[in-house]
């Protein structure tokens, strides 16, 4: 290779100049990164308290699927809805806990109740009151703690591990979409029970700044801009194309009812047969450690309002499975027959957010109701076992 | 890694920063290191192919050079044999031993070839053809062998352009990684801008017109043939903006080093004929083709027939070479067709445009050509993306249904959003091709980066603000990949 001078970046041809420009050329998405990951309240510029506490990418090691510790109040919108002309505006408020966990109490080691579930246990277009833990705290007197979103891996393990005191009853809630999904229990995992082993207390300067680091990454700041001038794009066409009443009345119908093929769709034996084996197959292990299991496969939106279907068939998948899952000896509670005695009974009330796809407070009202009288139906002595179930100290 | 990534973001400064940090003579150290990083983002262990071919090539070109007459032709014999059976293995062994299978199969023959879990190499097609163009011009004495074996791997790996090209002719490129580079305000920011306006045709124009592109060859049974002309059309931008999209911000990556790539795309839209188009879509492969295989073939030296013939066989396995599926093959014959009967018919055109007044550059004249070869290459192009012949057989014999649904504006804008492609996209949509019209039409005139050389301080930066913005607001970036990466 030829020799030839060191050419460097502080040379005579203009860097400085380059720099200088390049800084003022991005200035203006430094300034809104700025903004939103240094001055503003976490979530400002996210349109949902779930997207404003929920954790992106877990290479930060934060503790659970939320950021720890936090309490936002805050006027959100529906999934479905947001940006809509069907949007339904509602104050919510949100508190998590120290495993970054949505359940008011910062943190804990025992339970009466557990919830293991998805965004329906979590609460989602919620306010932290109508969720579905504190709602059945409330109704049963009894301890509650939630873990969702979680799967029951993760579930049994923090309490095997982190729990001084396991809970009396597990709830194990899935939304009826996602119980196909549903695995088996691993022997090799649940058989053995994990030494009791509390995390060690978190450094809340680091946790800010993963948080922060954590929401850096959501570029939330660009996401909420982008649909900003997305809703502008889109504005001439509602302009140049109004929709007649009918054609609203449609989209109403297709926002509130998303998906009519599934809900239609014939669920074989066998696929009920592999979901009840699957829900049942946890029983064993946690009786092994003195839970009770209860299942609760929640109902879509458009299983209940079935009738607003094309063609409009009653689904049957829910009851079947839960017929052949307390079969196999597992409770469960059946909130699709609840759903529709309520509905039927009160036809003004709506059980599911009207811009969204999850349940509203009395959509939770009725399957606590439900809980309710399955705790009145238990014999005093399973309701309250005594004060022996604190199993380990703080190290074994 | 690709070039619309958040990874690239972080890439190319640093890179770029330490080329000018690097004293010259460790530069390429830094490039090919780089290089390989960049290569090694999709599928790791495929550098070893790379590797491979560089060594065979590397001392194949040696051999060539000091070698004479049938030694020298059975050298480049190896060499190109050792790159085609790469590629052959790669990216054909399938696709030949399931068209085996189906012919023994119909002959009632006995045997089955089974086919192997192979994942096509990103690139692998470029970086092969970079690489026999070396042996092919060392062989021909046009070129000097490398004695450098890192500057011969940069060579073929040179990251802006590793993946999906320019193909490059080792006279353009070998020599220019001796040149010193110093860093040149005026070059590093065209660099930069030709990278944000290939950005700009990338991520606004091609992956927005993806989602409907994709929504209709997805399922084109579902469709009538004004949606599957629109598809259709959307796909003729979709590619053209993602290829040379890919293709400007490799320039402007190599622009702002200090490195100057081959032109790859010259409007190829405003072409009047289907052999102007060629002149103007992907360049460095046509060139390619012209002087590897065309002119070795004949060319145009032995008559109108023998002409056609070689014409036709060159887009055959052009075609061929952009992926092992029969819609390309149908693809490249097309093409071979248009061009062999372009050329056979030409001066009956000529004498019909000439009885009826028209001079060659008369703009009417000129309008027409330019329409009716968008709507040949259009044709092409329902080939290269359907998935299978059958849809592609299927959207040619529909194209004339549903064009009454053009009066009723409204239920287009319906059928839209259910194929996924919202109000808002069509209005970004018109925008952008809007921005790529007045672009084109400033580039038949000179050269934009220099038009914006010239204007005042508040025009240029509301330009430059403007593009940050278009890009940001505009972009689709949850959609990464290139078309021609696969090839």
């Amino acid at each position: 290779m030829e020799k030839t001078p060191h050419t460097s970046l502080s040379g005579k041809r203009n860097p400085a100049r380059f720099w200088l420009k390049a800084l003022l050329w991005s200035s203006p998405l430094l300034v809104l990164l700025a903004l939103d990951n240094l001055l503003l309240p976490i979530g400002t510029f996210c349109f949902r308290s779930w997207e404003s506490l929920a954790v992106n990418k877990n290479f930060l090691h934060l503790p659970g699927p939320f950021y720890p510790g936090k309490t936002l109040q805050r006027v959100e919108t529906g999934d479905e809805g947001h940006g809509t002309e069907y949007a339904v505006e509602r104050e919510v408020d949100w508190h998590t806990d120290a495993r970054g966990y949505r359940n008011r109490r910062p943190e804990t080691d025992s339970a009466e109740i557990v919830i293991v579930g998805d965004s329906m246990a979590v609460g989602s277009g919620l306010t932290q009151a109508d969720t579905l833990g504190e709602m059945l705290e409330r109704a049963t007197g009894m301890r509650t703690y939630t873990f969702a979103p979680a799967n029951m891996n993760t579930a049994v393990r923090a309490l095997d591990r982190q729990f001084t005191r396991l809970p009396r009853f597990l709830v194990l809630e899935v939304i009826e979409r996602y119980v196909p999904l549903l695995r088996s229990a691993d022997p090799a995992f649940f058989g053995k029970m994990p030494r009791y082993r509390p995390s060690p207390p978190r450094s809340p300067v680091a946790d800010a700044f993963f948080i922060r680091l954590d929401h850096l990454e959501k570029l939330a700041a660009l996401r909420t801009t982008r649909s900003w001038f997305n809703r502008m794009a889109a504005a001439w066409v509602r302009f140049a194309f109004p929709q007649s009443a009918s054609e609203s009345f449609s989209i109403s119908r297709l926002r509130m009812i998303t998906d009519d093929k599934a809900t239609n769709a014939p669920v074989p034996e066998e696929v009920i047969e592999r979901c009840a084996q699957a829900v049942a197959s946890y029983r064993p292990f946690l009786e092994a450690r003195g839970i009770e299991m209860i299942f609760l496969p929640l109902p879509n939106k458009e299983t209940i309002y079935w009738d607003y279907m094309e063609p409009a068939i009653e689904p049957t998948f829910l009851p079947r499975l839960i017929k052949r899952v307390r079969e196999l000896g597992v409770t469960a509670i059946d909130v699709q027959a609840a759903m529709q005695a309520a509905r039927k009974a009160a036809p003004d009330t709506i059980l599911y957010q009207l811009d969204d796809t999850h349940w509203n407070a009395a959509g939770v009202a009725v399957t606590t109701a439900e809980f309710k009288k399955y705790f009145d139906s238990l014999p005093a002595s399973v309701k309250n076992p005594g004060p022996d179930r604190t199993r380990r100290k703080s190290a074994d | 890694m690709v070039f619309n990534s958040f990874e690239f973001l972080f890439f190319f400064p640093v890179v770029s920063i330490l080329y000018f940090l690097f004293p010259h003579a460790w530069r390429w150290a830094l490039l090919l290191a780089a290089s390989c990083l960049f290569y090694m983002a999709f599928i790791p262990k495929y550098i070893l192919i790379l590797v491979f071919t560089i060594v065979v090539d590397y001392f194949a070109g040696r051999w060539i050079e000091n070698a004479n007459g049938g030694h020298r032709k059975f050298r480049l014999g190896f060499s190109l044999a050792a790159n085609i059976g790469v590629l052959a293995y790669f990216k054909y062994f399938n696709f030949l031993a399931e068209n085996a299978n189906t012919i023994m199969q119909a002959s009632g023959w006995q045997g089955n070839l089974v086919l192997q879990n192979i994942i096509l190499p990103i690139g692998l097609s470029f970086h092969t053809f970079q690489a026999m163009s070396y042996t092919i011009e060392v062989y021909r004495g046009t070129q000097r062998a490398e004695r450098h074996f890192g500057i011969y791997a940069l060579y073929v790996m040179f990251y802006p352009q590793l993946v999906a090209g320019p193909i490059e002719r080792p006279q353009n490129l070998l020599h220019q990684f001796y040149e010193v580079h110093t860093f040149d305000y005026r070059r590093v920011t065209n660099g930069l801008k030709l990278m944000a306006w290939g950005l700009f045709k990338k991520v606004v124009i091609a992956d927005r017109l993806a989602v409907l592109v994709d929504a209709v060859y997805k399922y084109p049974q579902g469709q009538s043939g004004f949606y599957l002309a629109l598809a259709t059309v959307a796909f003729a931008y979709q590619i053209y903006c993602d290829f040379s999209g890919y293709s400007d911000m490799a320039l402007g990556a190599a622009e702002v080093m200090g490195f100057r790539l081959m032109q790859n795309f010259r409007q190829p839209y405003h072409a009047r004929t289907i052999s102007e188009f060629w002149r103007r879509w992907h360049i460095s492969l046509s060139t390619w083709f012209r002087d590897y295989v065309y002119i070795p073939l004949g060319g145009n030296r032995s008559g109108a027939l023998r002409q056609f013939v070689n014409l036709f066989v060159t887009f055959l396995i052009s075609g061929l070479w952009h992926g092992a599926q029969w819609t390309f093959v149908a693809w490249g014959a097309l093409h071979g067709l248009y061009l062999g009967f372009g050329m056979l018919t030409r001066p009956w055109r000529d004498r019909a445009w000439a009885s009826l007044g028209f001079a060659p550059n008369q703009r009417f004249r000129v309008s027409v050509g330019i329409f009716v070869t968008f709507v040949l290459v259009c044709i092409g192009w329902v080939f290269f993306r359907a998935k299978t012949m059958a849809d592609a057989a299927f959207i040619l014999g529909h194209l004339h249904t549903g064009w009454g649904e053009l009066l009723r504006p409204k239920l287009v804008v319906e059928n839209l959003r259910q194929l996924g492609f919202y109000t808002h996209d069509i209005s970004y949509i018109a925008v952008a091709l809007l921005i790529l019209m007045a672009v084109h039409q400033m580039q038949r005139r000179g050269s934009v980066r220099d038009w914006i050389e010239r204007q005042s301080m508040g025009v240029r930066w509301s330009i430059y603000f403007g593009a940050m913005a278009g890009i940001v607001v505009m972009g689709v970036f949850d959609r990464q990949s290139f078309i021609y990466f696969q090839f």
